[in-house]
Parts: structure tokens; C-alpha cells; sequence
């Protein structure tokens, strides 16, 4: 050190810059403040290296690997694997690992928001359960044995012939589709058969006979003023519910001063998330719903704008049409289908009607309705088609039926799960003992899997090379974050390698886009630029040239029509059956998730169950309770679960979930629940979701459902605040009271940190807890916990019902912490654990709360959350999802929500280092970075220009209990109903 | 020997009390009018031998059998505080809504129990109210056992009862972090402890001369040490005599605005609070009146049983349990008229979640306990108007328990049920105790009577000397 050598360096926190000691010692030598630090140092350095002995050699990094600097994150753009829906994430990757998915602002389909299972996919990295090395049979083998033992086999297949079937998920990387295509070209007799548990194919089968095309649209809620929707949960669980809600949130957005939204009407016979949406929601049953299509249908057919506007070739059905009556429906379900009839033809092409129906028939209505009404080419885009939920249902029966004949050689599955999921699994599993070669691909040990020779576990999203188009014309690579945690491969690698190609599955994926995607380019010449650009944007859409939309096609729509007149009036009455998904298991695929099986639906309040919902009506008339286990049976098919009593369900329906009842999921999943897979039926070459003639039974069984809200109403107090469109543009609106004060008001030098939450905008879709949930470490607390009113989501979402329970009006308001001015639960803390920042935050210090639950017991937003024990923290690999950033709290203590505080830090440093001021809009919490809907709005109070400023100043801005004068910077904005009168 | 100086000293003012006015009316009790606090025709031998023989001889049988099922109970409640310290506030009822429940209410409960003890000692003194000298000395001693009893609670029910000392405004080397003045439950730590030391000096000084006689007559070694040590050297000269009685006096006077304070400011607790059914200023009298009430009720309890068990039956007369009915009359007329004009208050305030707590409360899902406490505390206690209620030990034996039962579930019922339907009905919640709780809840009854029995063992159940003071005319 004497001769100037620099040994190392320290860094100062303002500006990341490395200061030279020696640089700083006035004289030449050591100085005496080094030389204690030197001391210090190589003491604590010594006493701690001799804790323990070390068990593998570490090494530091002597070399930082470039823009990699420990302790802060690095972000990725990348695709979420959760569902084919592909939207555009960015991870969080943090010292190496990710720990977070966050919507990407610049993928044209989800632009930002995400979903509740997105974010749970951070969780499914880590999951423990997880295979961490292929199996031959049940015994643990390497890679090579494994690839050694199917090549040879599917040599010996090549020769003699046999089919080869690959079932999959849909698939829509151009790049995996070409690998599979080539794997499979090797053999004679081979096919990829994509498969969904709840499949679109109707959709898509309609599309053929409609518009002759293999597609199924984009959706463009964005562009529609009127939106007529038949059962089809677009906001929850239906084809891309990201981008849907996105497009339906801008299109209802009344943030900017916009007088008119969007008018949404909805059919449906159970309360859906997106019905409790609704400006109407009509509840009809499924063969109620079928004639309401078909009365809209007549109406518009019959109608003279769609005769003058010509383009259809409707006058045929017309006059079918003409002589249809609605003999089921009641005089309330009729005016509504007039009225939005008549809404529909007066502005052409800004309508748009969707369908939930599985049966092609009524898509194909549908698409005569819209293709009458001039929507195709502006809010239903068939050029942009999505290609993320292609499956034929009648490809997998065909399969299913061929290996119980024992024509099938090989069967390789890959992230499909049809011992569990397929409608007959019994028939599925039976013909795997036919099947002679059973490779599945899976990542966990699931009921396929266990029925396999070989299980291949493929690598997580994360953990992987891969290409996805989820809409025609939007390309995104997604990228692996992560090296594989076990002993893992990406299924196309698996693929390649028993294809005999010996590249690497990046290899082929970047030759593939040099090939096919570079050129349609003109902005790069280079390709690794264009590459590097695609990686980092996380988005690339080629220029193309635009597609004209088909003509619509009447053939065969006469018939179409007759026999929906024919079945909707014929159904018999009684009781039937709906089968869902919820926004939190959706098909079961990750049902060993445990965030999100704690999730809340939004519209029960129910975790960790599924459940026949069932209207008060019929509970009442038939006297069953909530809990009440009742035995619903059709046929062979029989499931036993709970009775929930649900408002504003149909009195001749029963709702259940499917994607419960998984045997093989995991520690979390496992018997969670029942299966309901059972009761889907295959008619007409789709997949049917509801049926109807289905028997109920009581069981002396009762039990407790863990819901995390019991109460429904809001006890006509102004809690969520609502006003009708109408009033709204004349200006009607709060006018808040202001209340005196003994106290002087805080000082706020800086900032002040605020929040106004649109409950115009929010839909209710739960993807904020989640979000928060792996941003903020919060901890799940099981089925029991849950029960005893425990759970842990610093944010929640109060759903109320109000009005006739028969048929409510449905209520979101999130709630976390309000950060009151005059917060009640910093006054009653003995020992000053909570307390008010400079910048308006109420802060919660964890080591100092000695857990006397005063505050909680004294926040009228009831947001404080306890530790009621040493939640676990116990597994390796689970613990690799917390985020560093946050403190894991230990038993004993309360936590909630803290705005984020660790995301205004960074950005306060950020903004430091570089010199500048904080941007409005530029810190996000977490709630508000994944919302959908953009509902939640933060920023500084302080600065009069910000948006949550400007947004408080809206005439629907108004404070939660107000009355109560803790002057919180959280406002609610009034949810407006596009109607006459509230 | 102290006694003998004492009694002397008593037939010397005696002798000469009579020539003046201000002797009679310091004496009041003297009058041949009134009839004898103390019955059987007492010397001043007699009382000496008498409290001082419960001392030495082994206890009997229905001490031991007292004893053991305390000491049971007193074991539940050790294991169950064990499970909730090593496993977590988990193992109770609550939930987001309900943060308190049982734990507070049996704070809360034996605060209240803890209050008439110093009220029989220290105002009754001061209002030169005789009879209290019979029942003072217990009642004092269960006032401090309450008080342990209450004081465990608020530890127990802390997420982290280890750092339970946080609460203490303790200088220590963290700058500016220290306790937070503006809780309520740091206020209840001074206001608790300052009493219970108060009332425990109080208890003690009281105790010095007796402990001075069972010193001179005890024939134990082990006892005679423990006596001598805390007797203080006590000569009984007349010098003593004169500086015990002013310090008694003037400790007297300090104890009494604390009777008044400690459960006003426990009341603070929840008056000062934001939840309706808390937030209310009628608390502090409120909470005072209904701890002198419950208080009574268990001393009333409490003589019952040490009379029969120790035989006292001369000293602790119906005409004392006569006295101290009026007294839970008194007090459970002022609970009464709290209950109607919280009633009325509610609804009258116009306030929707005021009135809704109201309607909560009597037709809510907790309706059976806000019944059981409005018709124990509210009307059991009028019962008191009849004589012959008053006078039946059996009756008021039963009385007083359903008292006590009351009490217990006024705080259940003022905790719980403005807890569990607060203002926002999505975080409506139902609250149910646990085993564990239930445990705490034995415990703490264990604990008292444990603590009750060894008093009785080791001290003069009955103050000796004040006793003699109250015998009447040459008694000696």
C-alpha cells in the first residue's frame, strides 16, 4: 500500500464511483483510518471464516460481470409462460435469480398489465416440488441414459411405422413449432395435437365456416363503444384476459375528462367477474341465453340499417329469422336485447359481441351478428389474429380413442395434463397402458407424468430459450433468467436431441429468426443488433402487409340458426350445470401454487376450494346452507363439494370451478377441492362446458368454506360511492367536507406520497394481490389460517353485493393501507412502531413492534396484518422468490402495506445519482405496476402536476370514512355506470 | 412484647376517651347503640390467639383440598401460557378484526377485581367506616393478587412478550427511540404499576404490627426469621404507634386518587380508540363504578369462603357482607344507569355506526353475552334492595359469583363485539376463543387462589390490630 497499489475499494452509495483509499491518505504510507479499517476487516473477515468451514469454494466476483452490480436488480423482457395468452413481462432478475414478473409497457398486447397467475409463476420457479432430474419409471437417471434409451426406441418406431402423437399445450412459437415439425417429420405417421382443458375451438371452428379462415380473432375492446357479451368471462379467464381488460379499461376510462365509455352489457346465468362488471347484466339461463342470441340476431337482421348498410348476406336468414319468437325469454331480457339492437346499428362497426359458448353454432351467430353490425375489421380483427388458443378438441378424442384401439407406438406429452384434465380421463389413462412408448415432458411428477415411462421434466419459462406469437404479427423471444435450478431441459431441447440435432435450442431459435423474422425488417442490417434490440424491447412486429377480411359466409347459417331455435326451445327445464374457471387456477395447471390458491376469487371470497354455486332462491326453496356438501351426479359422472350460496346467480344453474381436485400436484394442490372435468362433454366436435338435466343430492356433511369477506353488503354506508354516467356529465359528483383539525398538519418538505384508486376502472381481477403478495414477501397462510380470518395480502379487494340479492349489483374497492395524515394507529403504539414519514408514509418498523395489535385493533381500514406465527421460511429453494429488499417478518409482529417503500427508495436514489428530479408516474408499486386496468394511480401530492393530483381534483374523488378525519393521501375516484341512473 | 404494649395503650385511651366529644365521634363505634362488629364477645386476647393460631398448626383438610384444585388450575394456565409463548398468539381466537379478546378482557376483569381492595382500605378508611377492618386485610391482599394476575395479561398477549420491556421508559442507547406518551397502554403501565405499589406498600405497612405479634408468638424457626425480617424491628411504642398512624393515613390519601385513576385511564384504553362502542367519554366513571362493583362481589365471594374455611364466622359477620351488598348495590346501580345511557347516547348521537354497535350488540351474534352481562350486572344486583337477600349468605355466595360472571363478560362484550363489526363490513369477522385461551382464563383463577391460599397461611388474615380497635368497651 506504501508504494500506491490500490488493494481494493469501497464504494460510497451517492455515486457508485470507486474511491482509491490510498488516493485519500494525506501522506504517503498508512494512513491511521485505513490501517483500522484494514484491522477491522481482516478480523471480522478472520473470526467469521472460522464459523464454519467452508463446504464448496466460492469465489467473488473479482470480475464483475458487466452492468451487474450485487444489491441491484436487472430487468428482462421477456413472455409469460402461464398461459398462451403469451403477454409481454419484464423480470426482475435480483443477484442472479428473478423474483418477479412485471408487465411490459411496451408489448402492443398487454402494454404493462399483468394477471394473478403471472405473477404466480415467480413462485413456480422456486416451487420445491418441481422434478429436479429425469425418471425412467420412477427411478432418478441422467440426461444421456434417458436420451440414449428414446432414441433407440423411436429408431426402432421409425422403422416399423407406428404413430408417433406429441400432445401439447398451444403452441404458437413460429421457432417451436418448426422444431416440432422436424422432430416429427422423421417418422411416418406423426402428428402434434395441441390440447386445452377449457378450449376456444368453437371459436376457431366458427371462423372456418364463417370467414374460411383457421383463426380466432383479436378482440379490439379498445376501439368498442358497446360491448355484448354471452357468458364470455373476457375480463377473467377468457382467451387473453390481460390485454382484454386493458382494452376495456381505456375504452371506459374517464381519467383524461372524457365524457362517454365504453356500455357493457352482459347474458349470463352465473355471476362472472366479468357480468359483475357490467353496465346491465341480464341474467338468463344457458337456453335463455341461446334465444336472447338469437332474438339480437333477428333484430339485427331485421333491422334496415344492416339491410341498407348492405356487406352482409343476411336477407336469407332474415326472413328464417323473422319468424322467430323468444317463447323463454321475460319482457326484462327482451327490451334489453332491443335496446342494445338498436345501439348495435346506429354506430356501425364501434359494437362488439362475444360469446363464452363452446358450441360453434352460436359463434357462428355471433359472427353473423358481428359481421352484420360492420365490427369485423374494427373491433373483431381477424388480420391480427390471436393464435394463442388454437387446440382441436376433436384432434385429442381422435387421439384418445386410437390408443385404447392400441394404434398409438408413442405418446410424448409436453405441459398438458389429460390424466387429470381430459373430460374421460379414465378413458385417457386406460389407453396409456396400450400406448408402448410414454414420454412426458411435464415439469412435476403430475397424474400424466406418473403414468409415463420416461418423464423428462422441462425446464421453467424462466429457466428458457423460446419464441412466441401469441397474435399474428407479434413476435417476442422469451428469455431464460435463470440457469435451470435442477436437472432440467427445455422441451425443445428434448425434442432436438431425440431428432438428432445436435444444436442447442438457442441455435436453432436464432437461426430461425435470422432466417424467417430478420427479413422483415428494415431498421437493422445487422442481425445481432436487431437480435439484441428484439431482447431488450421484448417485442417485434414486422412490418406487414395489411390482410383484407374475408367475406362473411352464410352457408350452412340457415341451418345453424334452425337448429339453435330448435335446442334453445328444447331444452328441458331443471337444473344444469356451468363449468368455470377461476381467475386464480384457471384449468389447474398450477394448482400447487400456493399464492394462488390463497387468492381470493374475486366474486366469492372463497380460497383454497372450489364449490357449486347455487342461487339464494334455489338454496332457500331446496333448504340448503352455505357449506352444505352436496353430491351433484350426471350419468356415471358424480363430484361431492361445498354449496355456496351465490347473488345474482340463476335459480336453474349450478356454477362449479374446474381445476380443482388435482391428486398429483403437490404438497399445496393435492386434494384441494374436487375435479369437474368429469361432467364436460364432447358434442359436435367441441368440448361443452355446460350441460344441462343434472341431479343434486345432499350429503349430512357441512363445512366451512376459508373466505376472506363473509359480510356482502355494505350496510348502506357510502363505502364504494357510485354515480350513472348521465349525472356524471352534468357534473354531479362529491363534494367533500372539510373537517377541522386540534392537531397542525404534518410537515411535508419534500415529497408526499399519494394514491387515488378508480373504482371506475377497476374490474375486480385480483392480479394487485398477487403482485403484491411477491413483491412484499407476504406469506401464505393455508386453508385453516385463512378460515380464522388470517390471511396476510397487505391489499385486498372488498367485493360488496347491494340491492336484490336475486340479482345484485357487484362492488370492487381495493384496499391497503390508506398512510393517513392523522393515523390512528401511530397514536396508540406504546412503543413508536409505527410512525408517519416526512413524506406522508405511515411506517411500519418491524424489529421495534412488540405485537400489542392496538393498531390494528384502531385502523378503521382494518388493513394491519399480524404474525400470528413463524410463518415458514424454511425451504431452500422456496426462499429464493422472496425479494431481498424486503424484510421477511418474523412472528409476532405487524406488518402492511407500505406504498412500496422499497421502490420509492430506488427511485430516489436513482433520481439522486443522476442529478434530476423524480418523474411523475416514474415510481410504480407494485399494485399499480400490474393493474390491468389501470385503476391504481401513485404519485407526489406535493407536485400539483401529477397525475394523482390532477385525478384527486375530479369531481368523483372522494376519501374512504372521511368522517373519521384521518385525512389519508388515499382517495377513491367514484365508480361511474354507463346508465340513465344509478 | 408488642401486643401487651398495645393493649395497654388501648385501656389508656379508653379510660380517658370517654371525657372527650372528639374521642366519641373518632370512635363512633363505641356507642352501645350500634350493634358489634365483631361478635363471640372478643378479648383482646381472644382476637390475638385467634388470628394468630390459623398461622402456626398445619392446615387442614379443606385448605389442602382448596390448594390442589388451585393448583391444578394454576397449571393449566402455565402450560397454556407456555403454548402461547413458544408457538404464538396463533394459538388464540384472533383474527385481522378481533385483536383483542380474551387476553384483554381478563386484564381488564381482574384490574377491576384489583379495586376493592385499596377502596376497603384506603376511602373507607378515610370515611371511618369500621367495619372495613374485618375484611380490609384480605381484600388488600387479593387486590395485589388481582393486580399480578391482570399484570401477566398485557406480557402474554404480546406478539413478542420478550421485549415486553420496550414498553418501559428505560434509558437506553437508542437515541430517540423510546416509548410513545401518547398510548394508551403506556399509560396503563404507570397507572398499573404505580398502583399496585401503592397498594402493596399499603398492604405491607398495614401488616408491620401484626407481623410484629405473630413474631412474638410463632414457635416455627423458619417463621419466626420471615416475621422478624418483615416487622421491621416494630417495638409497638407509642412513638411507632404515632408515625404508623400518620403514615397510614397520609398513604391512605395517596391510595385513594388512584382507586379513581388506574381503571379510568385502563378505561382510556378504549375511550380514546376510534372503534365504536369503544369511543366514548361516559368510560372512566364508568369502568370505575363497574370495578368497585366487580371488586366487591369478589371480596364478597372471597369472605364467604375464608370465614367457612378458616372459621371466622365472629369476625366476618353478615352485618360486613350486609355492608359491603349496599356497596355492590350502589355500584351496580351506577353500571345500570352506564348501560341505559350508553344506550341512549348511541342513539341519540345520530351516528349510523354508534347506533349500529347498539343494535350489534343486543341482537348480534354476541346478543347472548351482552344479555348475560346487562341482566347479571344490571339487575342481579337490585336484588340487594331486600334485606333478607342481604343477610343470606347462600344468596349473596350467589349472587356475587353471578356478579363476577357478569363483570367478566361486560369486558367480553365491550372488546368483542366492537371489534368484530367495525366499519367496513368486508372485514366483518366472528371471533371464537380458543382451548388456549380458555386455559389462560383457568389459569388466571388458578393463580389467584393459589396466591389467596398461601396468604392465608403466612399472614394474619384479619388486621389484628385494627381489629381491637373496633371491640367496643373493655374487650380487653
Amino acid at each position: 500500500m506504501s508504494n500506491g497499489q490500490k488493494l481494493w475499494q469501497i464504494f460510497r452509495e451517492q455515486d457508485g464511483k470507486p474511491v482509491d483509499l490510498s488516493a485519500k491518505s494525506p501522506v504517503a504510507g498508512v494512513s491511521r483510518r485505513t490501517f483500522l479499517e484494514v484491522l477491522g476487516y481482516s478480523t471480522a473477515a478472520l473470526t467469521l471464516s472460522g464459523c464454519r468451514a467452508p463446504q464448496q469454494k466460492i469465489i467473488p466476483y473479482l470480475k464483475q460481470p458487466v452492468e451487474f452490480t450485487p444489491g441491484v436488480s436487472s430487468w428482462f423482457a421477456s413472455v409469460c409462460g402461464g398461459c398462451s395468452a403469451s403477454c409481454g413481462v419484464l423480470v426482475k432478475v435480483r443477484d442472479g435469480r428473478p423474483i418477479k414478473l412485471e408487465g411490459n409497457p411496451d408489448h402492443p398486447l398487454s402494454s404493462g398489465g399483468l394477471c394473478a397467475l403471472a405473477h404466480g409463476m415467480v413462485f413456480g420457479l422456486y416451487d420445491p416440488e418441481r422434478l429436479r432430474q429425469p425418471l425412467i419409471g420412477s427411478r432418478p437417471a441422467t440426461w444421456e441414459q434417458i436420451d440414449q434409451e428414446i432414441t433407440q426406441k423411436l429408431a426402432a418406431i421409425k422403422q416399423s411405422g407406428g404413430k408417433v402423437r406429441l400432445l401439447t399445450g398451444p403452441t404458437t412459437g413460429p421457432t417451436s413449432l418448426e422444431t416440432i415439425q422436424k422432430f416429427l417429420s422423421q417418422f411416418s405417421d406423426a402428428k402434434h395435437i395441441t390440447y386445452q382443458p377449457v378450449s376456444t375451438d368453437a371459436i376457431r371452428q366458427a371462423h372456418l365456416r364463417s370467414h374460411g379462415t383457421n383463426a380466432i380473432p383479436s378482440y379490439r375492446f379498445d376501439k368498442a363503444r358497446l360491448v355484448i357479451s354471452f357468458s364470455a368471462d373476457f375480463l377473467g379467464t377468457w382467451i387473453s384476459p390481460v390485454q382484454f381488460t386493458r382494452g376495456y379499461a381505456k375504452a371506459r376510462s374517464l381519467q383524461n375528462g372524457e365524457r362517454e365509455m365504453l356500455r357493457h352489457v352482459q347474458f349470463e346465468s352465473r355471476m362472472s367477474l366479468t357480468g359483475s362488471n357490467a353496465d346491465t347484466r341480464v341474467k338468463v339461463s344457458p337456453a335463455e341465453e341461446t334465444q336472447a342470441l338469437i332474438y339480437l340476431a333477428k333484430l339485427v337482421a331485421t333491422s334496415n340499417e344492416a339491410n341498407g348498410a348492405g356487406g352482409t348476406s343476411a336477407l336469407p336468414v332474415a326472413e328464417q329469422l323473422a319468424t322467430f319468437e323468444p317463447a323463454r325469454l321475460n319482457q326484462k331480457t327482451r327490451t334489453a336485447v332491443e335496446r342494445i339492437a338498436k345501439d348495435l346499428m346506429k354506430p356501425q362497426g364501434d359494437g362488439l359481441i362475444v360469446s363464452g359458448s363452446a358450441d360453434a353454432d352460436v359463434q357462428y351467430l355471433v359472427n353473423f351478428i358481428n359481421s352484420a353490425a360492420g365490427n369485423y375489421g374494427n373491433t373483431v380483427d381477424l388480420a391480427a389474429s390471436s393464435a394463442s388458443n388454437h387446440s382441436s378438441d376433436q384432434d385429442i378424442v381422435e387421439l384418445v380413442r386410437q390408443m385404447n384401439a392400441g394404434e398409438i407406438a408413442a405418446l410424448i406429452v409436453s405441459g398438458v395434463n389429460p390424466a387429470y384434465d381430459y373430460f374421460d380421463s379414465q378413458s385417457f389413462i386406460h389407453g396409456t397402458q396400450k400406448v408402448p412408448l410414454k414420454v412426458s415432458l411435464n415439469s412435476t411428477l403430475d397424474e400424466t407424468s406418473s403414468l409415463a415411462d420416461y418423464v423428462c421434466p422441462q425446464s421453467h419459462f424462466l429457466e428458457a430459450w423460446d419464441d412466441v406469437e401469441p397474435a399474428r404479427g407479434t413476435f417476442s423471444v422469451n428469455q431464460p433468467t435463470i440457469a435451470p435450478l435442477f436437472q432440467t431441459r427445455a422441451f425443445q431441447e428434448s425434442l432436438l436431441r431425440w431428432g438428432g440435432d445436435g444444436r442447442t435450442f438457442y441455435e436453432v431459435l436464432r437461426q430461425s429468426w435470422r432466417e424467417k423474422l430478420f427479413p422483415r425488417q428494415k431498421q437493422y442490417t445487422n442481425f445481432d443488433e436487431f437480435w439484441d434490440q428484439t431482447l431488450q424491447k421484448g417485442v417485434f412486429t414486422p412490418e406487414s402487409s395489411a390482410i383484407d377480411t374475408p367475406a362473411f359466409k352464410s352457408d350452412g347459417l340457415e341451418q345453424t340458426i334452425a337448429r339453435l331455435i330448435s335446442i334453445s326451445g328444447d331444452t328441458p327445464d331443471g337444473l344444469g350445470l356451468v363449468l368455470y374457471q377461476k381467475v386464480s387456477l384457471r384449468d389447474g395447471q398450477y394448482a400447487n401454487n400456493p399464492w394462488l390458491q390463497e387468492l381470493p376469487d374475486p366474486i366469492t371470497k372463497i380460497t383454497w376450494d372450489n364449490y357449486a354455486s347455487v342461487s339464494p332462491r334455489y338454496a332457500a326453496t331446496t333448504g340448503l346452507e352455505e357449506g352444505r356438501v352436496v353430491r351433484i351426479s350426471k350419468g356415471p359422472a358424480w363430484i361431492e363439494v361445498p354449496v355456496h350460496i351465490q347473488p345474482g346467480q340463476h335459480d336453474d344453474v349450478v356454477a362449479i370451478a374446474l381445476g380443482y381436485g388435482r391428486t398429483k400436484a403437490g404438497k399445496a394442490g393435492n386434494n384441494v377441492g374436487a375435479n369437474a372435468y368429469a361432467f364436460v362433454a364432447f358434442t359436435e366436435g367441441t368440448f361443452r362446458y355446460q350441460t344441462a338435466g343434472i341431479k343434486l343430492e345432499k350429503t349430512s356433511n357441512r363445512i366451512e368454506f376459508a373466505q376472506s369477506q363473509t359480510k356482502d353488503s355494505m350496510e348502506d354506508r357510502p363505502l364504494v360511492r357510485e354515480l350513472a354516467l348521465a349525472d356524471y356529465t352534468k357534473g354531479k359528483g362529491e363534494t367533500e367536507e372539510e373537517y377541522g383539525s386540534l392537531w397542525s398538519p404534518h410537515d411535508y418538505p419534500e415529497h408526499k406520497w399519494g394514491m387515488a384508486v378508480d373504482l371506475s376502472a377497476c374490474v375486480g381481477c385480483a392480479a394487485c394481490v398477487v403482485s403484491c403478495q411477491a413483491e412484499n414477501n407476504v406469506p401464505v397462510v393455508g386453508k385453516d389460517e385463512v378460515r380464522r380470518r388470517r390471511e396476510m395480502h397487505w391489499i385486498r379487494i372488498d367485493r360488496y353485493f347491494e340491492g336484490d340479492r336475486e340479482d345484485p349489483k357487484v362492488f370492487y374497492q381495493p384496499v391497503m393501507c390508506q398512510q393517513c395524515d392523522n393515523a390512528s394507529c401511530e397514536s396508540v403504539c406504546p412503543v413508536l412502531a409505527t410512525v408517519h414519514s416526512s413524506e406522508g408514509l405511515n411506517m411500519q418498523v418491524y424489529n421495534r413492534c412488540v405485537g400489542t395489535r392496538y393498531c390494528e385493533n384502531n385502523c378503521p381500514y382494518k388493513v394491519r396484518r399480524f404474525n400470528w406465527f413463524e410463518y415458514p421460511h424454511s425451504d431452500p429453494i422456496a426462499n429464493l422468490a422472496l425479494n431481498p429488499d424486503v424484510t421477511v417478518r418474523s412472528r409476532g409482529v405487524m406488518e402492511k402495506c407500505t406504498f412500496c417503500v422499497q421502490r420509492i427508495e430506488e427511485v430516489k436514489i436513482r433520481a439522486r445519482n443522476e442529478g434530476r428530479a423524480i418523474n411523475d408516474n416514474e415510481i410504480q408499486p407494485a399494485c399499480q405496476q400490474s393493474c390491468p386496468a389501470n385503476a391504481i394511480i401513485f404519485g407526489d401530492l406535493t407536485d400539483v402536476k401529477s397525475r394523482v393530483a390532477q385525478l384527486k381534483k375530479s369531481g368523483r374523488n372522494y376519501t374512504l370514512l372521511d368522517e373519521l378525519n384521518e385525512r389519508p393521501p388515499t382517495s377513491y375516484l367514484a365508480k361511474v355506470r354507463n346508465s340513465e341512473e344509478v | 412484647m408488642a401486643v401487651s404494649v398495645r393493649e395497654v395503650g388501648r385501656v389508656e385511651i379508653n379510660e380517658t376517651g370517654q371525657q372527650t366529644a372528639s374521642f366519641e365521634i373518632a370512635h363512633p363505634v363505641y356507642s352501645k347503640l350500634r350493634s358489634p362488629l365483631i361478635l363471640g364477645h372478643k378479648s383482646y386476647a381472644d382476637v390475638t390467639r385467634d388470628i394468630c393460631q390459623l398461622l402456626d398448626p398445619k392446615p387442614g383438610r379443606g385448605w389442602w383440598i382448596s390448594f390442589s384444585v388451585s393448583l391444578v388450575l394454576l397449571v393449566i394456565g402455565v402450560v397454556a401460557a407456555v403454548h402461547t409463548v413458544t408457538t404464538g398468539i396463533g394459538t388464540w381466537g384472533l383474527n385481522k378484526t378481533v385483536g383483542w379478546a380474551f387476553g384483554i378482557t381478563n386484564f381488564v376483569f381482574w384490574i377491576g377485581i384489583g379495586h376493592a381492595g385499596t377502596f376497603i382500605s384506603a376511602i373507607l378508611f378515610l370515611f371511618n367506616q369500621k367495619w372495613r377492618t374485618s375484611v380490609n386485610r384480605s381484600a388488600e391482599a387479593m387486590t395485589l393478587i388481582a393486580v399480578m394476575c391482570a399484570g401477566l395479561f398485557p406480557i402474554i398477549h404480546m406478539g413478542r412478550p420478550w421485549l415486553f420491556y420496550w414498553v418501559l421508559p428505560y434509558p437506553n442507547t437508542r437515541g430517540t427511540l423510546w416509548v410513545n406518551f401518547r398510548s394508551p397502554l403506556l399509560w396503563d403501565f404507570f397507572a398499573i404499576s404505580t398502583y399496585f405499589t401503592i397498594s402493596a406498600v399499603f398492604w405491607y405497612l398495614g401488616l408491620v404490627p401484626d407481623l410484629a405479634t405473630a413474631r412474638d408468638r410463632t414457635k416455627s424457626k423458619l417463621r419466626q426469621t420471615l416475621y422478624r425480617a418483615m416487622s421491621l424491628g416494630w417495638n409497638g411504642s407509642n412513638r411507632t404507634w404515632s408515625r404508623y398512624e400518620t403514615v397510614y393515613t397520609v398513604l391512605a390519601a395517596l391510595a385513594t386518587p388512584l382507586v379513581l385513576s388506574v381503571h379510568s385511564i385502563v378505561s382510556f384504553d378504549f375511550a380514546t380508540s376510534l372503534i365504536p362502542g369503544w369511543h366514548s367519554t361516559i368510560f372512566p366513571p364508568y369502568f370505575v363504578a363497574g370495578a368497585v362493583f366487580s371488586g366487591f362481589a369478589m371480596v364478597m365471594t372471597l369472605m364467604i369462603l375464608v370465614r367457612k374455611l378458616m372459621h371466622l364466622e365472629d369476625y366476618i359477620t353478615a352485618q360486613h357482607l350486609e355492608n359491603m351488598c349496599k356497596v355492590a348495590l350502589l355500584t351496580g346501580s351506577i353500571v345500570g344507569l352506564a348501560y341505559v345511557t350508553e344506550i341512549f347516547i348511541g342513539v341519540y348521537s345520530g351516528n349510523p355506526n354508534e347506533i349500529f354497535v347498539i343494535i350489534n350488540r343486543g341482537l348480534g351474534p354476541y346478543a347472548w353475552a351482552y344479555w348475560i352481562m346487562f341482566s347479571c350486572n344490571a339487575l342481579v344486583p337490585q336484588l340487594f334492595w331486600f334485606k333478607k337477600l342481604r343477610t343470606s349468605i347462600p344468596a349473596i355466595f350467589t349472587l356475587s359469583i353471578l356478579i363476577n360472571v357478569g363483570m367478566w363478560f361486560e369486558r367480553f362484550v365491550i372488546i368483542v363485539t366492537s371489534l368484530h363489526r367495525d366499519f367496513l363490513p368486508s372485514s366483518w369477522a366472528m371471533y371464537t376463543p380458543t382451548i388456549t385461551e380458555v386455559g389462560l382464563l383457568v389459569g388466571s383463577f388458578g393463580l389467584f387462589f393459589t396466591a389467596f391460599l398461601i396468604f392465608l397461611r403466612l399472614f394474619p388474615v384479619i388486621s389484628i390490630n385494627e381489629v381491637k380497635g373496633v371491640l367496643g368497651y373493655a374487650k380487653h
